[in-house]
């Protein structure tokens, strides 16, 4: 670990909690109640 | 075999859009390819990977790649009707949660790309903005001092954000937004960019130039990194596996034509990219002292730092236009590809039924907080592209070719796209199977060329070891653990609410 500057672990930390950040609005906006416009598919 | 396909029990994407017209598809879609490499990465590859011979290999890597891997992305999308989870997860037969898994890692790569694009959108348009008030031409300048003073600075945070801000406002609108803003930026960019390499031929001792671009050098045919830059150009620059495809096909309508689309993607963007060199390398021979020095500048070196020190010798007012009209075109294919990167981000929130604009908002200011590093550090940009936009976009191809070469049955699904177009533009056969399936080793090769070249060839640092790969790809495992938790969990969510599990 100490191979690695405070800044490569900085970087890790941002990255991944935008990342989990993002993710958990992608699962929060799943599975709500709200109307199902259904497309046709194209048979 | 016509009307047989049955779509399998699946996910309802609950934002129905559609392009409104053929012309807008196809801008859209080609604007989404010409981007900001287009103009800073092709003609530098190009001149210092076998001139002529690049762009042989170069068409060699369109036909067998970047042609069949596009035509098997847009049909994910459109026969999965949906974006990076509802487009893969609909299509396949089987695995069709880690084909949902493979489409969001495509997103993911977006999302962290997208977190330093707009900064250097940022940076282009603030070029825009000096070549229009005549900065370059003021005695004294220094294009090396200019960029040094700009690069890394609040200034450059801020104007980037307002470019997000930008992208925001026009991803509100949906693809309504998106395809009225290509359908504008991208006829223009592509006039503004022919002018300028037709301009540029007309100079004295630009021959020398054209020749060193253009002309074929044998022995660079047999050199491997001649090969290796020609194909991560490809990859990277007509923008396969990023997802975008896979949006543009569920925006796609029954008849319009996804291998019009495909082909159309592959003929503009080495269109823009080839006259963008056109324009750029006879101007340095035709300017410059040193023209073999200041060929080897790449990317930033060569928009920000050779190009403006260049123009200040050309007589007034030849060397603004020049600058006006190159940065404007260069600006509108970087907006346009910042716009449906965008998109491709807040796609997995439109489809659970998130209103557009807030999925516009909710990912544009998330991109700005995360990238906002990036406008203060070239490093820490450079650390997000290596790992998410060379890494991370190497094995999403793979993921194409899996969703379509063997998670799905490719003849099937070549008859099903054969069958919705009633002429299509490329006729689709037995090879369309092979090729699509041959390709997933294709990132494979690239990737483990790519480890070689720069850790031990070009010695970046020791092996595998380094700060660049362990940090990446450790970022890049508990991303993907992160990723398939959260993509299955929403699966069976949204599976649940409608009824269909």
């Amino acid at each position: 670990m100490s191979a690695f500057p405070f800044k490569w672990w900085l970087i890790l930390a941002v990255c991944m909690i935008g990342t989990l950040v993002w993710l958990l609005i992608v699962y929060w906006s799943a599975g709500r109640d709200v109307s199902i416009k259904q497309e046709k598919p194209f048979e | 075999m016509a009307g047989s396909f049955k779509i399998p029990d699946n996910l309802i994407a609950r934002t129905i859009e559609k392009f409104w017209s053929s012309f807008v598809m196809l801008m859209t879609v080609v604007s989404w390819s010409a981007g900001s490499g287009n103009y800073w990465r092709f003609s530098w590859r190009a001149a210092n990977y076998g001139g002529g011979s690049f762009l042989l290999t170069y068409l060699i890597w369109l036909a067998i790649v970047a042609l069949p891997m596009c035509i098997a992305e847009y049909s994910i999308g459109k026969i999965g009707r949906g974006g990076p989870i509802h487009g893969p997860y609909n299509f396949s037969e089987r695995n069709k949660k880690l084909a949902a898994f493979g489409g969001m890692w495509m997103a993911w790569c977006d999302f962290m790309i997208m977190c330093y694009y707009w900064v250097v959108n940022g940076w282009i348009f603030y070029y825009l903005l000096h070549s229009i008030i005549g900065t370059f031409w003021t005695p004294g300048f220094n294009s090396m001092i200019f960029w040094q003073s700009f690069g890394e600075t609040p200034l450059a945070l801020g104007i980037g954000s307002a470019m997000m801000a930008l992208s925001i406002v026009v991803n509100a609108f949906g693809i309504k937004g998106i395809g009225q803003v290509c359908r504008f930026m991208f006829p223009i960019l592509f006039m503004l960019t022919l002018g300028l390499a037709i301009f540029t031929t007309t100079l004295p001792g630009a021959i020398k130039g054209l020749e060193f671009y253009m002309v074929p050098r044998i022995e660079a045919l047999l050199d491997p990194a001649t090969w290796m830059q020609s194909l991560s150009q490809v990859l990277w620059s007509v923008g396969i596996a990023w997802g975008f495809m896979i949006c543009a096909g569920a925006w796609m309508r029954r008849n319009d034509d996804l291998t019009f689309a495909s082909f159309g993607n592959i003929v503009n963007d080495t269109a823009v990219a080839w006259l963008a060199g056109t324009a750029i390398i006879p101007l340095i021979f035709a300017i410059s002292a040193n023209p073999y020095e200041d060929i080897k500048a790449a990317g930033t070196g060569l928009a920000f730092v050779t190009l403006p020190q260049l123009l200040r010798h050309m007589s007034w007012p030849l060397g603004q236009v020049y600058a006006v009209v190159f940065f404007l075109a260069f600006w509108f294919a970087a907006f346009t590809s910042l716009i449906t990167i965008h998109e491709i981000t807040m796609r997995p929130l439109k489809d659970f039924g998130l209103k557009t604009h807030l999925a516009a908002v909710i990912t544009g200011v998330l991109a700005i907080v995360v990238g906002a590093p990036t406008a203060l550090s070239h490093t820490w940009l450079d650390y997000y592209d290596t790992v998410w936009g060379v890494v991370g976009l190497s094995i999403g191809l793979v993921f194409i070719g899996l969703i379509v070469g063997f998670w799905s049955n490719p003849a099937r699904i070549r008859e099903k796209v054969m069958d919705m177009d009633i002429k299509p533009f490329i006729k689709l056969g037995k090879w369309w199977d092979i090729l699509v399936r041959a390709n997933i080793v294709i990132p494979m090769i690239f990737f483990s060329w790519w480890i070689v070249y720069w850790e031990w060839i070009k010695g970046w640092g020791e092996g595998a070891y380094t700060y660049y790969t362990f940090p990446g790809f450790l970022m890049l495992a508990i991303g993907a653990v992160m990723l398939w938790f959260f993509v299955s969990k929403a699966i069976e969510k949204e599976l649940k609410v409608t009824g269909r599990s």
